[in-house]
């Protein structure tokens, strides 16, 4: 706290929080499986401001925007196995876009409408929106009647401060991909209504961006076994 | 022998006229009434997106509103649920204007938390959705008839609308005594100039006719203020002589006795409205008894 007030400038603070989330958010897309270098997930405070800062030290939130490209080992988890209908199925990812909201007052239908045409006119096919500010109820409306051929997340600055998934008690969660669903429930003779549920609103849920019916194996350590798995399916 | 069929008493009954609309739907009466029960009970379809764009960015389209754009309000604000109005007012402050949705002013900008008023304190994120306190009545107004709905048949078809009226402006609305006030208060302008009791009571003339022409009426009270003659130094009541030495007169409080009043006519005739009073206040001493105790 001392280092955000003490050197004078009034941006600092704001900068900082900025770099945080900043941060967080890189490692958030890597670890869904994009690829992204490693400086750019590190990047230093300093050189953070050197790159995203005006003159006077303010933030520039409109250049703070990037893509990421799945890596393989994520296109191979998200494509369907092939069926005789559909020998060569495409994967259901695609390249993702992060954009830093530069509106500091209330976000409307306006921005994110402005948002949605960016996304599905350069065909990402999932966008993650980080405001500084909550949307409104309408905003978030549109968020979700456009789900359907882009995959619209929003993200609040302040809950990106910190990397949930570094906390002590945060287990592993890995999520599975179809095959290995399939294999699952047919170890076990379960049907998918017989696992435990994670709520698709849940802070892991929405770090990993799990969609209804995505199944995530949790891996505890246990004191007895050693490690401990447990599987989530999201509702 | 050749014998004509049987007659048959009954009344003749027409014949069927084909399937009836129940037996084409394949569902038995009772069914069909349900159906019908709860289609009554049907939750509205949510406003579009659209209709909320309409609404909030740039509308309305000129100040004054144009009858045009008070019609196109009126039009879709029955369709609202009251949370979904809230929603516009917030979408109309997403663009920086003000909540109420016949306003272009740009809404206002208190800074801080609360901000002080002579009506009391209020947060100033309620104050800053609108551009002034007026439009801040006319948006609620609207809110308040949403919420507490009351209908009015559209059409032929029979349905039934929420019915919607705009809060007019101030001169015409609002306690009596603030319109008296406002309609001396035009003539007032004119006068102010002149001084002198002349001047006053042609000023109050024109009000009262102003009030009289604006049909309204106004029921006024004479009030006459008049000092009381004080003829001796005050002096502090004593026991003795408060009730003549009465022997309960350690029960009285400055000079009275607390139920003495209902005393009188319980002894009387026994129905009294201080009876009330009786019961109430043994029930307090025993409450304030068990004060304290765990």
């Amino acid at each position: 706290m001392a280092d955000d007030f003490g050197s004078g400038n009034i941006h600092d603070k704001e900068v900082s929080r900025l770099w945080r989330a900043w941060r967080t958010i890189h490692e958030m897309v890597a670890d869904r499986g994009y690829e992204l270098a490693e400086d750019e997930i590190k990047m230093s405070l300093e050189a953070f401001k050197q790159k995203f800062t005006n003159g006077d030290g303010s933030p520039n939130r409109s250049i703070m925007s990037f893509s990421a490209r799945p890596s393989t080992t994520m296109i191979k988890k998200f494509t369907p196995p092939p069926t005789p209908s559909n020998p060569d199925p495409a994967p259901e990812c695609g390249t993702i876009w992060v954009e830093f909201c530069p509106e500091k007052s209330s976000i409307g239908i306006s921005v994110m409408k402005k948002f949605v045409e960016h996304c599905s006119s350069n065909g990402y096919k999932a966008g993650i929106l980080v405001t500084a500010v909550a949307l409104s109820a309408q905003a978030r409306k549109v968020m979700t009647v456009t789900s359907q051929y882009t995959l619209i997340e929003c993200f609040l600055e302040e809950d990106l401060l910190v990397n949930i998934t570094h906390h002590d008690l945060v287990p592993t969660h890995i999520l599975l991909s179809r095959e290995e669903k399939m294999a699952l429930l047919k170890r076990y003779r379960l049907k998918e209504t017989q696992l435990p549920r994670i709520l698709q609103k849940d802070p892991i849920a929405r770090y990993l961006g799990l969609k209804r019916g995505q199944v995530v194996k949790i891996v505890r350590i246990s004191e007895t076994a050693g490690r401990y798995a447990s599987y989530r399916l999201c509702v | 022998m050749a014998t004509d069929p049987p007659k048959s008493i009954l009344k003749k009954q027409p014949p069927p006229s084909g399937p009836s609309a129940l037996e084409l739907t394949g569902l038995t009466r009772a069914q069909a009434t349900q159906l019908l029960s709860l289609s009554k009970t049907e939750l509205k379809p949510p406003i579009p997106i659209s209709t909320f764009e309409l609404l909030s960015a740039s509308f309305p389209s000129c100040t004054p509103p144009s009858p045009s754009d008070i019609s196109l309000l009126l039009s879709h604000l029955p369709n609202f649920s009251p949370s979904e109005y809230l929603d516009l007012i917030d979408e109309r402050n997403c663009l920086n204007q003000c909540g109420y949705a016949l306003c272009s002013n740009p809404r206002r900008n208190f800074p801080g938390k609360v901000k002080i008023r002579p009506s009391g304190v209020a947060k100033t994120a309620d104050l800053n959705k609108w551009c002034s306190d007026d439009c801040a009545l006319k948006g609620m107004y609207i809110h308040v008839q949403l919420e507490h709905p009351s209908y009015e048949w559209v059409g032929d078809k029979g349905e039934m609308k929420v019915k919607i009226r705009l809060r007019e402006d101030n001169d015409s609305k609002g306690p009596v005594e603030d319109q008296r006030k406002k309609v001396v208060g035009l003539s007032l302008d004119d006068d102010m100039d002149k001084k002198g009791d002349e001047a006053h009571e042609k000023k109050q003339q024109a009000g009262k006719l102003a009030v009289e022409r604006n049909g309204m009426s106004v029921d006024r009270v004479e009030v006459s203020i008049g000092e009381k003659e004080i003829t001796q130094p005050p002096t502090a009541p004593t026991f003795s002589s408060a009730q003549g030495g009465q022997s309960d007169a350690h029960l009285m409080v400055e000079g009275y006795k607390i139920g003495s009043r209902g005393k009188k006519p319980k002894n009387t005739d026994g129905e009294s409205d201080d009876d009330e009073d009786d019961d109430f206040i043994p029930s307090i001493r025993i409450e304030a008894l068990n004060y304290g105790k765990p």
